[in-house]
């Protein structure tokens, strides 16, 4: 594949007047490559957007290389480097009066006169960036007044306009509801596999990132940086050691974090439909081992669409979950 | 911008505030203390004066036009620095005011002031027709100190925000130094320099008048080059480099452009207040859009017209003399400002 990024024993960090500059982790040795969809992840504090600003060329690097195409960031002009890659932020623009189109002509700008007359290729690839984002019956509409997905939509749609081999986004998905979330990474997924764009997003949304990203950048205070698909870290214990706390791992039969739990108590669950996944889940979280039905005498099962509550002496049924755990409760 | 009707929209609003500045350009000339009928003012205008009282003649060319021409293109400056500063620091409370180069002005004065009685122990008030040189020139330096001081601190700071508060410093700093030389100064001189403080669009004569015009013209049209970088601001600093801007060099040029044309029109006129705050804020609203390329044509025309509106307030029939402009300005944009705010805000659609 067409390497597009190099980063070679970059180290990132911040001055410090009179000390040496503080790296944040070891040097950094990575590649992105055509149509790579990758996301930058770690815990609150492992230097995620210190590596962003560096990448947008935001910020210097205390020592190392990143090399675009094979050469320098540094060696690039500020115009060459608008069409080489564009950047998504959490920052919004605030201006009452803007318009959806005008934000997405700011892509065009590097490419326009002193005047910023677009001519009708520039149009074009406006009306093409705003279809590929499928928000062209906003394009007339203030920015302000969008929800916060619809914005984050624009400022894709700013990107592509600005049609530059890689885009990097800061949080993308960061305000964003749920189903939002996951449309943005099936939008992003999409600009990467299909029109070959590289795709560099930062998040801290593990579960998103598990479940849409091709490969993930770990990082984490003082550890170096590492690079592989979700399956793999998770697998080798990356994620734990990365994102783990003392009393939180990541559950490898789940996929989600976990508390080391202490159970104070043991229940049976004999059910074989959907149900068993919630009940046991409701379970859990109130703080019950799940076991086979065999090896207790309280345990529980489904009768039409009733709980039964079995134990060595009698039989109760419930109409919903909370019933039922309310009635355990009180058993214990 | 494209579609074509916003655009027709755009160009009416502009035609209707043509037509507006010339009319009140108009009455400003045919109002006044005096009353001179129409038929005569188009004979003065046109030069066909024969048959017209000499000293009807004499108001109309070395009063009223020069004080028109004044205001239109103060007004005009003031409005277009405004947006400037609004647009660069992305508060819709800048003013050109605010990095501190009328408070330079008004040091220079002050000054000025203090020296002259120091010096020759006369007051300024006294001198004359050295007056009114003395003062411009002093305003003038005041505010070039400021603005050079800024332009340098711009290139080392980390952003615009930690700019407009240097610049807000700055202009505290220039204000009580000016206040301390008030209070050892004169009571003709304290006097002098408060009528100064309220501006007035009437000192420029008509010997002066063409310099005062084509200096601030040059500043205004330059503006027209700050159009792009504008536009692009608008999305924030980080944006801006992205979009490949060299951010600090196009706001050294913008506080530059909007920082000259503060210190001429204070200069000549006194620190006109107001007008640089408003006229962006019913710009945006006339026009609904944030584009500058409308915008600084829309500022430009809204700026004349709202400042012939006050000279022509300031000097209302009946009235016998000048009321202090900046008096006019406050009293007659304030209020708009607040009824732009309060209205229901319609989107732009």
């Amino acid at each position: 594949m067409n390497k597009l990024l190099e980063i070679q024993a970059l180290e990132i960090g911040y001055a410090q007047k009179g000390k040496r500059p503080l790296s944040l982790l070891p040097p950094i040795s990575v590649n992105l490559c055509e149509g790579d969809f990758v996301a930058l992840s770690g815990p609150n504090g492992a230097g995620k957007t210190t590596l962003f600003r560096t990448l947008t060329a935001a910020l210097p690097p205390i020592s190392g290389c990143i090399s675009f195409l094979g050469k320098p960031l540094q060696d690039y002009s500020a115009k060459e480097k608008a069409s080489l890659f564009s950047i998504v932020l959490t920052e919004r623009p605030d201006d009452f009066f803007m318009k959806v189109f005008d934000i997405v002509a700011a892509g065009r700008y590097p490419f326009t006169g002193w005047y910023a007359k677009l001519d009708k290729k520039d149009v074009a690839m406006i009306e093409e960036s705003l279809e590929r984002v499928a928000i062209q019956d906003l394009a007339q509409r203030a920015f302000v007044s969008l929800s916060d997905g619809e914005k984050q939509k624009v400022m894709i749609a700013k990107a592509l306009a600005q049609n530059t081999p890689v885009i990097f986004l800061d949080e993308p998905t960061a305000f964003l509801d749920f189903p939002s979330k996951l449309e943005l990474m099936h939008l992003l997924q999409k600009l990467a596999h299909e029109d070959q764009k590289t795709i560099l997003f930062s998040s801290h949304d593990l579960e998103l990132m598990l479940r849409s990203a091709d490969k993930m950048w770990l990082m984490a205070k003082n550890q170096p940086l590492i690079s592989g698909i979700p399956e793999d870290l998770v697998l080798s214990d990356a994620i734990n050691n990365y994102f783990g706390r003392n009393n939180l791992s990541f559950d490898l039969n789940s996929g989600h974090f976990m508390e080391q739990p202490q159970y104070h108590g043991k229940i049976g669950l004999n059910i074989h439909s959907v149900e068993a996944k919630w009940v046991a889940h409701a379970l859990q979280r109130k703080g019950y081992q799940v076991i086979e039905p065999q090896n207790t005498n309280i345990f529980v099962e489904l009768q039409g669409h009733q709980y039964e509550l079995r134990t060595n002496d009698r039989i109760q049924t419930y109409q919903s979950i909370e019933k039922l755990l309310y009635a355990i409760h009180k058993i214990h | 911008m494209t579609d074509t009707h916003s655009l027709t929209k755009t160009y009416q609003a502009m035609f209707f505030l043509m037509v507006l500045g010339l009319l009140l350009f108009f009455v400003n000339i045919l109002f006044g203390s005096v009353v001179i009928d129409f038929q005569d003012i188009m004979r003065i205008l046109f030069n066909d004066e024969i048959n017209v009282d000499p000293a009807k003649v004499a108001i109309v060319r070395s009063f009223r036009f020069p004080q028109a021409v004044v205001a239109a293109v103060a007004g005009a400056s003031l409005a277009v620095a405004g947006l400037l500063m609004q647009t660069l620091f992305r508060n819709p409370l800048a003013d050109p005011s605010i990095l501190g180069i009328s408070a330079g002005s008004s040091l220079g004065v002050a000054v000025l002031l203090m020296a002259t009685a120091a010096f020759s122990g006369a007051s300024v008030a006294s001198l004359g027709i050295w007056a009114s040189l003395g003062v411009g020139f002093a305003a003038f330096s005041g505010a070039l100190l400021v603005l050079v001081l800024i332009l340098v601190i711009s290139t080392r700071v980390r952003n615009v925000v930690s700019l407009l508060i240097v610049g807000i410093m700055i202009a505290y700093i220039a204000g009580s130094l000016t206040g301390l030389l008030k209070y050892y100064s004169s009571k003709e001189d304290v006097q002098a320099f408060v009528i100064w403080g309220m501006g007035t669009f009437s000192n420029v004569g008509t010997s002066q008048l063409p310099v005062f015009t084509l200096l601030l013209l040059f500043g205004i049209l330059a503006t027209i080059f700050l159009a792009k970088p504008l536009n692009i601001m608008l999305l924030g600093e980080n944006y801006a480099k992205n979009l490949g801007l060299h951010v600090k060099r196009n706001s050294f040029l913008i506080i530059l452009i909007s920082g000259y044309l503060t210190a001429v029109v204070t200069a000549y006129a006194g620190p006109i207040a107001f007008i640089g705050l408003a006229v962006p804020h019913i710009a945006r609203n006339l026009f609904r859009t944030s584009d500058h390329r409308v915008l600084i044509p829309g500022t430009i025309l809204a700026g004349m017209a709202l400042a012939l509106f006050c000279n022509l307030i300031s000097r209302l029939p009946g009235l016998d003399g000048n009321l202090p402009i900046n008096a006019v300005t406050s009293l007659i944009g304030a209020p708009f400002v607040i009824w732009i705010i309060m209205r229901k805000r319609q989107l732009p659609s």
